[in-house]
C-alpha cells in the first residue's frame, strides 16, 4: 500500500465530518447557535432616541467632584454644578446653582442667592451650608483644582439658608471666572459627606464610586474599564423635556480606529479622540456630521528662554520669522485652524488682533535677525521633545526642522513617553530648547492663560511654562490686573502684557485649535464648553 | 512526580523574588515623578510631598522595596497609585477577562491548528497543506493588531454580525458570578441573554488572538507529525493492518504532540503578550488595559502586581506542560 492509499482510507470529507460533529459536541447545537445569533443582534442593536452612547477614552479613578481633574469632568459635568458656569461655548458667566450675585468694591467679598426649589440625588435640598462645605472640602483635601481656592479664600459664610458669602484673603476678580471653571466649584450634598465620612477622609472613598450632585443625571453602573452609564434624575430642577437622554453611556474604547469604525456603524453617537485626517475622511460618511467650535486652546512651541542659544531673544525672534505657519496650518489641519495673535486666543476679551503680531514666515527676515544674534550663522543645534505617539506634534516640529535647516540650525528631535516627558520638560536644566505644547485656561478669565503659560510662578509643571521666560513688567501688570476690579484698565493691561510677550517671542504661537468632533448626524444641540475639549452638554443634547 | 512539582513549586517563590526585584528596579529607572502625575498641573512643591507622603515614595528605595516584600508575604500587592485601590481588588475585576479571552483563544489555537497541522501532515501538499502554508504564512507575517483591524472591518463594519469592541452590551448587566467570567457566570446564572451578548462580544479578539497563534501550532503539528509518520513503529502499525485513524491518531498523533504541547506551553506567554494589543483594540478591560494605564502613570504596585500575576501564570502554565509530557509519553520519568 502506498502513502496516497493509506492516505485515502481516510478521506478528506470523513476528517471535515469529525471536525464539524467536534465542534458541535463542543456543546452547541445548530439551533441554540442560532438563537444566540439573534438574540445578540438585537442586543447590538444600535442606541434608541432616548439613550447618547459616547466613546471616550477615559478610564475613571474618581467621580469625586474635588479631586476630579482630568478628563472625568466630561462625565461629573453632567452630575455636579457649581454657582455659576459658562453660557454654550462662550466665555460668558452665567447662573446656575446661584440666580444671582454680588461683590464689594474691592472684590474681596462675594456673595450668592442660592436657586431655589434644588434636590441633590439623596433629595436633600441646596443649601447654603452645602456651598460652605463643598468649598471647605475642596480646600481641605488640596487636590485637584484646589489651588485655584487654597490660597484664595479666608472662609465661607452662610447668612441663611439661601445665602453664601465668600470672604477672600485679598481682591480677585477672577473668582467668579474659576467659579465657572469645569472642575473644583462642585456642589456636594452636605448629608452624604457626613454620612459617609470614615475618620478624616471627608468621604473620600465614598464619593469615588458615588455621585450626589444637583446634575441632571445621577450614575446608574460603573463597569471598571468599561462603561460608565448615567441615568436622569427625575427631580432635576431644570424639568425635563421628552426628547431629552433618559441614559448617556460613555463607552471606554482608547483605540481611536475603532471608535471610528463604532461610529460609522452607529453602535456610539459621539467619538471624542478621532486623529485630525480621520476626521476629514468622516467628514465625508453618510449620517455623520462634524461639530466644529471654537476653543480657547492654544497651540505652540515653547523655546526655553533661560539657557543659551534661545536665550538670546533675537534667535527667538529669527524662530518665529522661520516657521511656516500657513503650510502648518494647511499640512497639520487641513486648513481648519485660528490664528493666535498673542497668548490668549481670539475668543478672549483681551485678545490681540493681528497686527500686534509681526511674525509671519519670513525666511529673509529671519536670517536677519539671525545675523544679529550671538550665532550670526547658525551651525548649531536645538532639541525638541515630542509626547510619544502625538501625530499635529510630530508635523509641525518636522516643518520647523525643516524650516531652521535654511537658516543653519540643526533640531534634534526626540519622543518621550509623557510621565518621563513632563519629569525633564518641568525643569529648566533638563527641558529641551524646543517643546511644542497645546494649553487650555484653567478658567475663563484672561489672567489664567497668560500666566499659567507665560508667569515667572509656572515654570514647568507648575504651571505651563515651558519656556521658562520671565519678565518683570509683564508680572507687575499681572499683578495689578489680579487686584484691579475695573474691568476695561484689566483688559489693557493684558493686551500690554501680551504684546510684551510676543515682542520677546518666548513661543512661536502657531494658532487656536478648533474642537472638531465627529457625531451621528441626528444628534442635536451639542455646545463646546471652551475650556475643555469633548465636554458635553448632556442636558440640552437630544437625538432628531 | 509529586516530588518533582513540589521541587517546581518550591522554586516559584524564589522566582518571584527574583522578578520582583528586577521589576523594581527598572521601573524606578525611568526618569519620571508618579507623585507629580498624580498631582497635576499647578500642583505645588507641597502637594506633591503629600502624594509622595500618602504613597510611600517618600522612603529610601530599598526601604519602599522591603515594604513592597513584605505586604506580598502577606498577600498584599499594595495600592495602586492610580485607582487608589488595592491592586488585588483591580486584578480581581481586570484578570478574569483576560483569562476568559486567552484560554477560550487557545481552545480555538489547539481545536483548529492541531487538526489542520495533522490534515496538512496527512494530505502532504495537498489542499490542507495549502491552507496550513497559508494559515501559517499569514500568522506569523502580519502583525497582530492587523488581524484585529481586518477582523473588525469585516465582520462588524461590513457585514455588521459582531460588535466592534467591548466585552457586554451597554444595555445587559454583566453577570455577578464567583468566576468573573461572563461565559460561565452567565450560565450558572441561566442568564441566557448575558451569555449570548458575552459570546458575541467574545468572538472577534478571540478570533483575532486565535489566527495569531495558530501558525506555530499549525507548523509544529505538521512538521511533528511528517517526521513521526516516516518513522518504523508507523510502518509496523500499517504492516498489522490497522485502520488509519488508528494510526493516525493513537500512534501518530500521540507521539507527536510533545513538541507541539512545548510550544502551546510556551506560547502561552506569548499569547500575553499579545492580549495585551487585542485588548486595546477591541476594547477588551483586562489585564492589558489595565497595566498599559499602570505603565504610562508609573504605578509601581500596579505594574508590579500584574507582572507578578503573569509570572505565576506562566510558571504554573509550563508546569502544567512538564506535567502533560509524562502523561502523553510515559517514558518520561521525573
Amino acid at each position: 500500500m502506498n502513502d496516497a492509499e493509506r492516505a485515502g482510507s481516510i478521506s478528506r470529507r470523513a476528517f471535515l465530518r469529525a471536525v464539524t460533529l467536534g465542534g458541535a459536541a463542543m456543546g452547541l447545537s445548530g439551533a441554540a447557535i442560532e438563537h444566540l445569533a439573534r438574540t445578540a443582534r438585537v442586543l447590538a442593536a444600535p442606541a434608541g432616541k432616548d439613550t447618547l452612547v459616547i466613546a471616550t477614552d477615559l478610564e475613571v479613578q474618581t467621580f469625586d467632584p474635588h479631586i476630579v481633574y482630568d478628563n472625568t469632568v466630561r462625565i461629573t459635568r453632567g452630575t455636579y454644578e457649581g454657582l455659576v458656569t459658562l453660557k454654550g461655548s462662550t466665555p460668558e458667566i452665567i447662573p446656575r446653582l446661584a440666580t444671582e450675585w454680588s461683590s464689594t468694591p474691592d472684590a474681596k467679598q462675594w456673595t450668592f442667592k442660592l436657586r431655589p426649589h434644588v434636590l441633590f440625588h439623596d433629595r436633600t435640598p441646596l443649601s447654603a451650608e452645602a456651598v460652605k462645605v463643598s468649598f471647605d472640602r475642596l480646600i481641605k483635601i488640596n487636590r485637584g483644582f484646589a489651588w485655584a481656592f487654597k490660597t484664595v479664600v479666608a472662609s465661607v459664610e452662610t447668612p441663611d439658608a439661601a445665602t453664601v458669602r465668600f470672604n477672600l484673603k485679598g481682591s480677585d476678580p477672577a473668582f467668579l471666572a474659576k467659579l465657572a471653571a469645569v472642575s473644583g466649584g462642585l456642589i456636594v450634598s452636605a448629608k452624604a459627606v457626613s454620612e459617609h465620612a470614615k475618620g478624616n477622609d471627608l468621604a473620600q472613598a465614598w464619593l469615588k464610586e458615588n455621585i450626589v450632585g444637583t446634575g441632571p443625571y445621577v450614575i446608574e453602573r460603573w463597569d471598571r474599564g468599561q462603561q460608565v452609564i448615567l441615568r436622569q434624575f427625575p427631580e432635576y430642577w431644570g424639568g425635563w423635556k421628552p426628547n431629552q437622554f433618559k441614559h448617556i453611556v460613555f463607552k471606554i474604547v482608547k483605540e481611536t480606529s475603532t471608535q471610528r469604525l463604532m461610529l460609522e456603524r452607529g453602535d456610539v453617537d459621539v467619538a471624542t479622540i478621532v486623529a485630525p485626517d480621520m476626521i476629514d475622511a468622516l467628514e465625508k460618511r453618510p449620517g455623520i456630521k462634524i461639530e466644529e467650535s471654537p476653543t480657547m486652546r492654544i497651540f505652540y512651541i515653547a523655546m526655553h528662554s533661560q539657557r543659551d542659544p534661545l536665550k538670546d531673544v533675537k534667535l527667538r525672534q529669527a524662530l518665529s520669522y522661520a516657521f511656516d505657519y500657513e503650510g502648518a496650518r494647511q499640512a497639520i489641519f487641513n486648513g481648519r485652524l485660528a490664528p493666535l495673535n498673542g497668548p490668549l486666543p481670539d475668543n478672549d476679551p483681551a485678545h490681540l488682533s493681528a497686527s500686534d503680531k509681526p511674525y509671519h514666515f519670513d525666511l529673509k527676515r529671519a536670517k536677519e535677525l539671525l545675523g544679529q544674534s550671538i550665532y550670526p550663522n547658525g551651525g548649531f543645534s536645538l532639541s525638541l521633545y515630542l509626547f510619544e505617539g502625538d501625530p499635529t506634534f510630530r508635523k509641525a516640529a518636522e516643518i520647523l526642522q525643516a524650516n531652521l535647516k535654511e537658516l543653519r540650525i540643526d533640531v534634534k528631535i526626540q519622543e518621550f513617553a509623557s510621565s518621563v516627558l513632563l519629569e525633564k520638560a518641568g525643569k529648566p536644566e533638563t527641558a529641551p530648547d524646543l517643546l511644542p505644547v497645546r494649553n487650555y485656561p484653567d478658567y475663563a478669565d484672561s489672567s489664567s492663560m497668560i500666566s499659567s503659560t507665560f508667569g515667572k510662578d509656572s515654570w514647568g509643571t507648575i504651571g505651563w511654562n515651558f519656556s521658562f521666560y520671565a519678565n518683570d513688567r509683564v508680572e507687575k501688570l499681572l499683578a495689578t490686573a489680579n487686584t484691579t476690579t475695573d474691568q476695561s484698565k484689566r483688559l489693557q493691561m493684558f493686551r500690554e502684557a501680551q504684546r510684551i510677550i510676543v515682542a520677546e517671542a518666548p513661543a512661536i504661537l502657531i494658532g487656536t485649535l478648533l474642537n472638531r468632533i465627529p457625531v451621528r448626524a441626528n444628534v442635536q444641540g451639542y455646545a463646546f464648553n471652551p475650556l475643555l475639549g469633548n465636554t458635553l452638554n448632556l442636558y440640552e443634547m437630544s437625538k432628531s | 512526580m509529586a516530588r518533582y512539582i513540589l521541587r517546581r513549586l518550591a522554586l516559584l517563590p524564589l522566582l518571584l523574588l527574583g522578578v520582583s526585584l528586577l521589576l523594581f528596579i527598572i521601573t524606578h529607572l525611568i526618569p519620571a515623578d508618579p507623585a507629580k502625575l498624580i498631582a497635576g498641573p499647578h500642583a505645588g512643591p507641597e502637594q506633591v510631598a503629600e502624594v509622595r507622603r500618602v504613597f510611600g515614595l517618600d522612603r529610601p528605595l530599598p526601604v519602599q522595596y522591603a515594604r513592597f516584600l513584605f505586604s506580598l508575604l502577606h498577600g498584599d500587592l499594595g495600592m495602586s497609585i492610580r485607582t487608589d485601590r488595592a491592586v488585588q481588588a483591580d486584578l480581581g475585576e481586570y484578570f478574569p477577562a483576560t483569562v476568559e479571552l486567552t484560554v477560550i483563544a487557545m481552545m480555538a489555537t489547539i481545536v483548529i491548528g492541531v487538526p489542520l497541522g495533522i490534515a496538512a501532515a496527512v494530505w502532504r501538499g495537498g489542499l490542507f497543506d495549502l491552507v496550513a502554508q497559508v494559515v501559517s504564512l499569514s500568522g506569523l507575517s502580519f502583525p497582530i493588531f492587523f488581524f484585529g483591524l481586518v477582523m473588525q472591518l469585516v465582520f462588524s463594519r461590513w457585514l455588521d454580525w459582531l460588535p466592534l469592541g467591548g466585552r457586554i452590551a451597554s444595555d445587559v448587566a454583566p453577570p455577578a458570578g464567583p468566576t468573573g467570567l461572563y461565559l460561565i457566570d452567565a450560565l450558572l446564572a441561566g442568564n441566557l441573554a448575558a451569555f449570548a451578548s458575552a459570546l458575541q462580544y467574545l468572538v472577534l479578539p478571540a478570533l483575532t488572538l486565535t489566527l495569531a497563534s495558530l501558525a506555530l501550532v499549525v507548523r509544529m503539528t505538521r512538521s511533528s507529525m511528517l517526521e513521526v509518520l516516516s518513522q518504523d513503529y508507523i510502518r509496523t502499525a500499517w504492516a498489522k493492518g490497522l485502520v488509519a485513524p488508528r494510526v493516525y491518531l493513537r500512534h501518530g498523533l500521540r507521539n507527536a504532540l510533545i513538541p507541539v504541547v512545548t510550544v502551546l506551553g510556551l506560547y502561552s506567554g506569548g499569547l500575553l503578550g499579545g492580549v495585551f494589543l487585542v485588548e486595546l483594540i477591541f476594547a477588551w478591560p483586562g489585564v492589558g488595559l489595565y497595566s498599559v494605564d499602570a505603565i504610562l502613570a508609573l504605578d509601581y504596585p500596579a505594574i508590579m502586581g500584574t507582572a507578578l500575576l503573569l509570572t505565576v501564570v506562566f510558571i504554573s502554565v509550563n508546569l502544567f506542560v512538564d506535567v502533560a509530557y509524562a502523561l502523553l509519553d510515559p517514558r518520561i520519568r521525573y
